[in-house]
């Protein structure tokens, strides 16, 4: 087997809060092949967003992070290299969008030139030539009349508009990674659909490894291979989309599953959420971090953390009961119809 | 992320004016149409440092014994001195036209210097935070407790008095303020997504500062920049009236009003007429200041 593009082993992320040392991730381990897209799951607070920002250590404003473990890119240890490589890959090898594409944007400087910018970093272009380019990066990802508009501020173009634009400058130098975080969350849903639909073209035409870190299920069905499922910091469960939706083994993601609403459902039906609340981050957990609201924990699930079983070649579940449980749910089933 | 207190004081205009009742009068008047008044007022004023040949109407050097100490609105062999004339006789209006050129010079010299500093360590200061932020802001607080007037008359008596002297010594009067002001955008700014966009995309950090921070600041500094041009412009005429500024032969409004002080019982004008027009100036400067920030505020 192929040595994977980009490879995470036992990433540990912590900020030194006031309130104490807050573990942002604790272990989290995955890779993605070339082409391939990978969802990273998880509720707000669960690490997602800090695990995709420490692949390119965007850490600029927090002196107080403590990150340990292994990024390897293309060979290369991310977290080790130098500041000045490591802007070399910004942008050029692994492109990143934002959630929030009204805030992504220097307002006062034009759109083709924020494009343009990355351009000149990573080849060398001259101006009129990356501004050649700029034009038809925006044109590519869908922005009507891309000449004119790219003299334009962010002011004048609107919150789908600025994404495609995002997306420009991700592309911008054909990475080999692309890191979404959140793209559509700040969108109406029918321009998150188009810009799902954009990533996903764009995926497959260019060859681009994909990062979707959402909390939307419906968003990873649309767009992913592979799920991450996240909580409190830590991996919990790992499988393709097809594992995900039909035999899910963590209880956490089988409880974010009924979750979803169903149109199949009938009418009048309730969704349950899960009881309780997330633990804090600045705790020692000492047992599996989904225990406390866990309906199937038993004394073990409190004292100690339970390993990522391996279930099949692309499933791992992070939990005690995983063997049991996949065992059950060998047959075709809904994790969401069978009754707790 | 925590913000300092002291950084939500934003506003310059804020910082040096006290007085809270003058300070609404003038942002009513320059919100108002009659700021256009004082824009033109200070377009005259540039004019006449531009091209003071034309605008003089006599030779700003040339004595003329028999009719010294004239007062305005008088004539003499030559024609009438609006102004009147100083001691030797020289016509005041030619000379106060004659000023304006170095008043002007030193000014916006001394406060480009100034701002220069203040700016790139004030985003410095901003941006790197820690370290840096407590070292740039403690050196300007310094800066600002002692009294500056006293260490330039100081500088300049040490170093002889000369323009260039005055240049170098008048922006440390301002860079602290720049400073102060540049540091609290920037500690804003460097929160923004674009900025952490701009890094993901591979921007070095002079790039992210000088392509992302600075274009975002200059609203602020524009507004800041015209109103200390006013600032050092009454330090220098300060430090020409207590003789450590400016020295004759040039001509800056400051000088002459120091020229025109031993003589003040016997004529007025000397000191007056220049003094209203350092005054009017230094105002309309403000003015179109506190016109500018309204404007951007209203643009953002």
């Amino acid at each position: 087997m192929s040595t994977p593009l980009l490879e995470v082993r036992d990433l540990c992320v912590s900020f030194a809060t006031r309130d104490g040392v807050v573990r942002a991730v604790d272990g989290l381990s995955f890779s993605v092949d070339a082409g391939e897209a990978l969802g990273i799951v998880g509720e707000s607070g669960s690490g997602k967003t800090v695990s995709s920002l420490s692949i390119l250590r965007l850490f600029g404003l927090f002196d107080d992070v403590t990150l340990s473990g292994e990024i390897l890119f293309e060979g290369r240890d991310l977290l080790r290299i130098s500041e000045a490589e490591l802007s070399r890959i910004r942008g050029g090898k692994i492109g990143m969008v934002f959630q929030d594409p009204l805030t992504s944007l220097n307002p006062v400087m034009p759109v083709g030139e924020q494009v343009a910018e990355s351009i000149r970093f990573h080849t060398g272009a001259t101006r009129p030539q990356a501004r050649k380019r700029a034009i038809e990066l925006l044109d590519r990802v869908g922005i009507p009349d891309a000449a004119k508009r790219c003299d334009e501020l962010p002011h004048s173009f609107s919150g789908g508009m600025r994404q495609r634009v995002m997306v420009a400058i991700a592309i911008a130098c054909e990475p080999k990674l692309l890191i979404a975080d959140e793209p559509s969350t700040a969108l109406d849903v029918t321009v998150q659909a188009q810009i799902l639909l954009l990533l996903d073209e764009l995926r497959r035409e260019l060859g681009i490894a994909l990062i979707m870190i959402t909390h939307d299920f419906g968003v990873v069905a649309a767009t992913v291979d592979r799920v991450l499922v996240m909580y409190a910091a830590q991996p919990m469960e790992y499988c393709t989309i097809e594992h995900l939706f039909d035999r899910a083994n963590h209880p956490y993601t089988e409880g974010l599953l009924r979750l979803v609403p169903r149109l199949d459902h009938r009418m009048g039906g309730r969704l349950r959420p899960i009881e309780g609340q997330p633990p804090a981050l600045t705790e020692e957990i000492s047992g599996c971090p989904f225990a406390p609201r866990c309906g199937l924990a038993e004394e073990r699930c409190h004292n100690d953390r339970p390993p990522l079983v391996r279930l099949g070649p692309h499933h791992e579940s992070a939990c005690w009961l995983a063997t049991e449980r996949a065992a059950r749910l060998t047959t075709p089933g809904r994790p969401w119809e069978t009754p707790s | 992320m925590p913000v300092n207190v002291v950084d939500t004081d934003r506003s310059a205009s804020r910082l040096r004016a006290p007085l809270t009742a003058v300070n609404r009068r003038l942002s009513t008047i320059a919100a108002g149409r009659a700021w256009w008044g004082f824009a033109a007022f200070l377009a005259l004023m540039a004019a006449w440092a531009i091209a003071p040949d034309f605008f003089a109407p006599y030779d700003a050097e040339r004595l003329d014994p028999r009719n010294r100490l004239l007062g305005p609105f008088s004539d003499s062999t030559l024609g009438s001195h609006w102004a009147g004339t100083d001691s030797l006789g020289i016509d005041l209006f030619s000379q106060m036209v004659q000023g304006a050129r170095l008043t002007f010079y030193i000014a916006i010299v001394a406060t480009l210097l100034g701002t220069g500093i203040g700016v790139t360590l004030g985003m410095l200061a901003g941006y790197f935070g820690g370290f840096w932020d407590r070292l740039i802001m403690r050196l300007g607080e310094a800066q600002t407790a002692m009294p500056m007037f006293l260490v330039a008359i100081l500088l300049l008596s040490l170093l002889g008095p000369s323009v260039t002297i005055l240049i170098i010594v008048l922006p440390t009067l301002v860079w602290p303020i720049f400073a102060r002001v540049v540091r609290a955008e920037t500690l804003q700014i460097k929160q923004a997504t674009y900025i952490e966009a701009a890094v993901a995309t591979g921007c070095s950090t002079p790039a992210v500062l000088g392509r992302h921070v600075l274009p975002n600041v200059v609203p602020r500094i524009l507004v800041l920049f015209v109103v200390e041009i006013g600032h050092v412009m009454l330090a220098e005429a300060g430090l020409s009236f207590l003789g450590v500024g400016v020295q004759p032969p040039d001509i800056t409004w400051g000088l002459l009003i120091a020229d025109g002080r031993p003589l003040l019982t016997v004529a007025w004008w000397l000191t007056i007429l220049p003094g209203v027009l350092l005054s009017i100036t230094v105002l309309s400067l403000n003015i179109l200041s506190r016109r500018f920030e309204q404007y951007a505020g209203a643009a953002a």
